[in-house]
């Protein structure tokens, strides 16, 4: 039984799109990354799973039961980190997670694996929220998140204030999660961090579903590309372009700034009548740079970025769907 | 659900919400204690109690206020009323009622704190229900606080005669309808809107428009085909006394405006998105 299923999901603000005709699978045991631009709809449809969102159509269901407003079946199941996390600012940690550990059944044990966590992420649990740092408050949320041994957590940005080191030990935690058995839902526009975490990714666009795949498939589709020097006194490459022939069509061919005789080739697929054409050249030096994750995940988005826009591969699109009433919608 | 049902109530965030709050009631109480010390201890002597009456003679639109035409040196009961509309005690169990479901439904909505605790096995039902009961019963321990200076200072100052009780208790039974009608109302709004500041706005405007209208009415006849648009036209404690005994009709509409509001808020919040502002 799917950890969540979401079928024909779809929600609106008003006139605005938050997603529409959503539909995905999580499988328990899975780390299941949920990727997109700010506004993409990875907020909408994690609030639309916890039952804080009333969908416009379709269902989610939590372990196979579906999920309404009005009911909180399965929630002491589930853990939940929200996006632009927010604490009551005069209490301390060690009383804010009394205060939701006593709501519902409580496991045993959970007060010990309070305390670990606490430890492992060095967090103080008697220094009020108020006065912790961004960093910290967000430790705080993903401990108060899995406190309590959740089937299932969901997290949205959960790194976000985080330093690389807590990040790394964030990352070891969810890995013992799930190799103990833990499904988890990884909201997030880092593509590095879900390349190491994530077995699978959902890449939102534009409140759809664009795609579901694993990171090795993302890889494997990812754009190739090759290096070319041709020789000083050979075949001027600026007349490459008269002289290919139409099943090179799908080659793309673009000088490097500054380099002559430099120029770069990206392709899908097998590059042999690439190589073969080559031949006939005098090339001085062949190499292949890597495509990284971030550039094999904005093909999804090619359409929402402009054409002459400096590449910055931190930076996804932003979403023509954001202005709606929540959040990240 | 069946699932909800078989869970223990979550006693833990009802504690929590109510330690937030005490010290709020128990200012508040104070308020209404001294209010009707005060009152007490200014009117239980006649000559004093002339001495006002002719200054409320000189301002007739303040005098409705505290009781209009009722306030008479020979009517003890009614003087002593005086604490049951007097403006400080309304406006302290307006506060009231504003403050809970304002503070503990749409401020966690709008703050991110809900989220939290809905994401736990608490139903939005039973979050609704225990502000709900919070602030009924807060409004009802406010009103026994009133009914209890009345208690202490008929017993403690000599009023010239003997002072029964019965028609106190129908004037607090009265007011606390009221006053529950109020929390209903205030309800309805914090699970209406999605900012308190803007509930909180809203309310004051509808109750201190009903207030002026209602006595505005008092002193202006003309107006009177207004009065059934306000609340307070349902709780008059001189009506009360002179009645010997409650009124039904009253309590009546007053009920009708406590459920009807309830019911409508809890569907509202059953169904309504949830997200930080």
């Amino acid at each position: 039984m799917p950890a969540l299923q979401a079928s024909g999901l779809s929600k609106f603000y008003g006139a605005a799109r938050g997603i529409e005709g959503f539909n995905l699978e999580v499988r328990p045991g899975e780390i299941f990354g949920f990727l997109g631009p700010n506004g993409a709809g990875k907020t909408t449809v994690i609030r639309c799973a916890l039952g804080l969102l009333l969908p416009t159509a379709g269902e989610v269901r939590l372990f196979g039961d579906p999920v309404a407003t009005h009911h909180d079946l399965n929630h002491e199941r589930i853990g939940y980190l929200p996006a632009d996390l927010r604490l009551w600012r005069s209490m301390t940690p060690r009383r804010i997670s009394n205060l939701l550990l006593r709501i519902g059944p409580q496991k045993p044990g959970s007060l010990d694996r309070r305390e670990r966590m606490a430890r492992r992420l060095e967090l103080d649990l008697d220094r009020k929220i108020k006065a912790l740092s961004l960093g910290n408050r967000q430790k705080v949320g993903l401990m108060l998140a899995m406190q309590h041994d959740p089937e299932l957590l969901i997290l949205d940005e959960p790194t976000s204030g985080l330093d690389p080191l807590v990040r790394r030990t964030v990352g070891e935690l969810l890995s013992e999660f799930a190799a103990d058995g833990g499904t988890v839902i990884y909201s997030s526009h880092n593509l590095n961090e879900v390349e190491e975490i994530c077995s699978r990714v959902g890449i939102m666009r534009r409140g759809r579903l664009v795609a579901v795949e694993t990171i090795d498939e993302i890889r494997a589709e990812r754009e190739q590309r090759l290096q070319l020097v041709f020789a000083r006194g050979g075949t001027e490459p600026t007349e490459l372009s008269s002289s290919r022939p139409p099943e090179l069509a799908r080659f793309a061919f673009e000088k490097i700034k500054g380099h002559d005789r430099t120029w770069q080739v990206s392709f899908h697929g097998s590059p042999a009548p690439l190589l073969r054409w080559l031949a006939g050249f005098e090339v001085e030096d062949i190499s292949s740079p890597q495509v990284s994750l971030e550039e094999a995940f904005l093909r999804f988005y090619r359409d929402d970025i402009a054409p002459n826009a400096p590449h910055d591969p931190d930076a996804l699109p932003e979403d023509a769907t954001k202005s709606t009433q929540g959040g990240d919608a | 659900m069946k699932a909800s049902a078989r869970r223990p109530f979550p006693f833990v965030l009802l504690r929590h919400w109510i330690a937030s709050y005490v010290v709020v009631w128990i200012l508040l109480a104070a308020v209404v204690f001294i209010v009707q010390t005060v009152l007490s201890a200014f009117l239980h002597e006649r000559d004093d109690i002339v001495r006002m009456l002719e200054m409320f003679d000189e301002a007739p639109f303040f005098k409705t206020f505290i009781g209009g035409d009722s306030l008479m040196p020979t009517n003890v009961l009614g003087i002593i009323a005086i604490g049951y509309q007097h403006p400080s005690v309304l406006i302290v169990l307006m506060i009231n009622a504003v403050t809970i479901p304002t503070g503990l439904l749409t401020a966690q909505a709008e703050q991110g704190l809900m989220e939290h605790l809905l994401a736990r096995p608490v139903t939005r039902t039973r979050v609704y229900g225990m502000v709900a009961g919070i602030a009924y019963v807060s409004q009802a321990i406010l009103i026994c606080v009133l009914l209890l200076g009345t208690t202490i200072w008929t017993r403690y100052f000599d009023y010239g005669e003997h002072i029964e009780l019965d028609g106190f208790v129908d004037a607090a039974l009265n007011l606390a309808a009221m006053s529950w009608a109020v929390v209903s109302i205030s309800l309805l709004a914090a699970v209406f809107f999605n900012e308190r500041g803007r509930a909180v706005a809203v309310l004051v405007a509808f109750f201190v428009g009903s207030y002026l209208l209602h006595f505005s009415i008092m002193y202006l006849p003309g107006l009177k085909f207004l009065r059934f648009i306000t609340i307070y036209n349902y709780c008059d404690p001189n009506r009360v006394l002179n009645a010997g005994g409650p009124i039904w009709s009253d309590l009546a509409v007053l009920g009708g405006i406590t459920i009807a509001c309830l019911t409508a808020g809890w569907q509202i919040w059953r169904r309504r998105d949830l997200f930080a502002a």
